[in-house]
């Protein structure tokens, strides 16, 4: 395990590629879960996960990450690279076509989970696909990936009040909508 | 109905990991291909400032050289202190005469037609006096103040350098918060030369305020540079400015910029995109201007010395002229403390 701090591999990070590659496996998890949630599409994701930390690299000389974690900017990266996939795709097109080629193949067994972890998915984001863009944004990073109002304020690049009353209003769109509430956020439960 | 728990997703197994993890570095370790310059960079022509409230600029020169698409190679987030010399080279870089016609494919970089009709010169560098200066790596960006009523800009670089004039129509921003920050300048500028677009901010900060940084809205920060009551900050590409992070002896606050994108001059003038105008240049009626830039409304009027046209077909009038004009409507208002 690497013990060095994200801010630690973060100025290594910008001139050492394996200080970047540290990076890359400690957050990689959390990038890959918020696309998957935003795309319902695991192998989409998965190549989303790439090109976010390749359009993270692509900036880091613009970037002085705040806070003693780089996984708010990163997920502020993922916010928009799910949002213009085409784009991101295009971008980095010749780093995706040489990318690892897929295993030979998934069991029967991991093949279904994949199917059902894809069902819940769609599941889980036509539930807040009703919700205008900007309070969905909120609740994938908030509720769904755990950043608190000031992180999420960070990745999304607007004032902490604006994430706690847009999760508001969300909050109070959906009850009147479904049939159960938003989860508490992790402040919430603390 | 679901809920709205996150959904599980299957964890990534230590291959996929280590497989695109090896891929990411060998990736990031290859040297990286030119990058190519935009359609947009090359339409754009020569980037200009663009003046927000209390000053109006106009005039953008910008040199730029093969293989300055790597123009802001080396920039830092965070200001730098500078190597031995740097700050003279850079003045002195900034203080050579500046041509009065544009460069070769370059479009006009005239202030706007005085009444006389001719373009006013350059403030004679002898007369500026520096009111601070950013350092990031290799590049620095000085703000002059030029007597009677101007303000220089200047940025140079390894590869490049630009600078700028705007004419200030009234006195300075006032009204600063002590605990806040009033934004002058703010705005995109490109050159069709190879490096790509910057965005820059330039502005006054409250007594009380010590630091500032900026949030971005691609997520990113940038800390500025504060002295002498001035903030000056600049970024590699089109990031507009959302908020600022400012620290004071009791508390660090967020005051909210209300700019969405900066505005970008396509050419030399004041105002911006989202101008419009009345009036006719020539004409006997006096014509107006009614510029926004950013979180700025400014409007300058004045016999025939504004001009107003459309820009890039069917786009939306800009305003140009106005340096000869004075300020009818135009105190900052862009800089919103409290939410959006």
């Amino acid at each position: 395990v690497d013990r060095r701090t994200d801010l630690e591999l973060w100025r290594l990070a910008r001139t050492d590629p394996e200080a970047f590659g540290a990076l890359f496996e400690r957050h990689a998890a959390a990038v890959h879960a918020f696309c998957a949630r935003r795309t319902a599409d695991l192998a989409a994701a998965e190549d989303l996960t790439s090109i976010v930390f390749l359009e993270a690299w692509r900036r880091r000389d613009a970037v002085q990450p705040a806070g003693e974690s780089v996984l708010p900017w990163l997920l502020g990266i993922a916010h928009n690279v799910v949002r213009n996939a085409h784009r991101a795709r295009r971008r980095h097109r010749d780093a995706l076509r040489r990318l690892p080629v897929a295993r030979d193949g998934h069991e029967a067994e991991d093949i279904a989970a994949r199917v059902d972890a894809e069902r819940a998915l769609a599941e889980a984001r036509r539930a807040i696909d009703a919700l205008p863009r900007r309070e969905r944004d909120v609740v994938a990073l908030v509720l769904w990936s755990g950043l608190s109002y000031e992180e999420a304020a960070l990745a999304l690049g607007v004032p902490c009040g604006t994430v706690r009353s847009r999760l508001s209003r969300a909050r109070a769109r959906l009850r009147t909508s479904l049939d159960h509430p938003l989860p508490p956020t992790p402040q919430e439960l603390s | 109905m679901t809920d709205l728990l996150p959904a599980p997703v299957p964890e990534l197994d230590e291959g996929w990991l280590a497989a695109r993890r090896e891929h990411l570095v060998r990736e990031l370790a290859a040297p990286a291909p030119s990058p190519r310059v935009s359609r947009r960079g090359v339409l754009g022509g020569v980037g200009a400032v663009c003046g927000a409230g209390a000053a109006s600029a106009a005039g953008l020169i910008l040199a730029g050289g093969p293989g300055a698409s790597s123009a802001f190679a080396g920039w830092r987030a965070a200001p730098s202190v500078p190597a031995a010399g740097q700050l003279q080279s850079a003045t002195a870089r900034c203080e050579q005469p500046q041509p009065k016609a544009p460069p070769p494919g370059g479009v006009s970089t005239s202030l706007g037609p005085k009444p006389s009709g001719g373009p006013p010169a350059w403030p004679d560098p002898s007369t500026w006096r520096l009111q601070v200066s950013d350092v990031r790596g290799p590049f620095s960006m000085l703000v002059f103040s030029a007597p009677p009523d101007a303000t220089v800009m200047c940025i140079a670089g390894p590869d490049f350098s630009a600078i700028s004039l705007g004419v200030n129509h009234s006195a300075a921003a006032g009204g600063v918060l002590a605990n806040g920050i009033a934004i002058e300048r703010y705005a995109t500028a490109r050159n069709p030369q190879g490096p790509e677009p910057y965005t820059f901010v330039v502005g006054r900060v409250g007594s009380a305020v010590s630091a500032a940084t900026l949030q971005l809205s691609d997520g990113t920060t940038v800390t500025a540079t504060v002295s002498g009551g001035r903030l000056l900050a600049w970024w590699p590409g089109q990031a507009a400015a959302t908020a600022a992070q400012l620290t004071t002896p009791s508390a660090t606050v967020t005051q909210a910029l209300s700019a969405a994108t900066p505005p970008e001059q396509p050419t030399a003038h004041v105002g911006t995109a989202t101008g419009s105008c009345r009036g006719v240049q020539g004409a006997d009626r006096p014509s107006t201007c009614t510029a926004k830039a950013g979180p700025f409304v400014a409007a300058h009027s004045g016999a025939a010395t504004g001009s107003c046209g459309g820009v890039q077909g069917a786009g939306p009038s800009t305003c140009a002229g106005g340096a000869e004009g004075h300020v009818v409507r135009g105190a900052p208002r862009g800089v919103v403390v409290g939410g959006r």
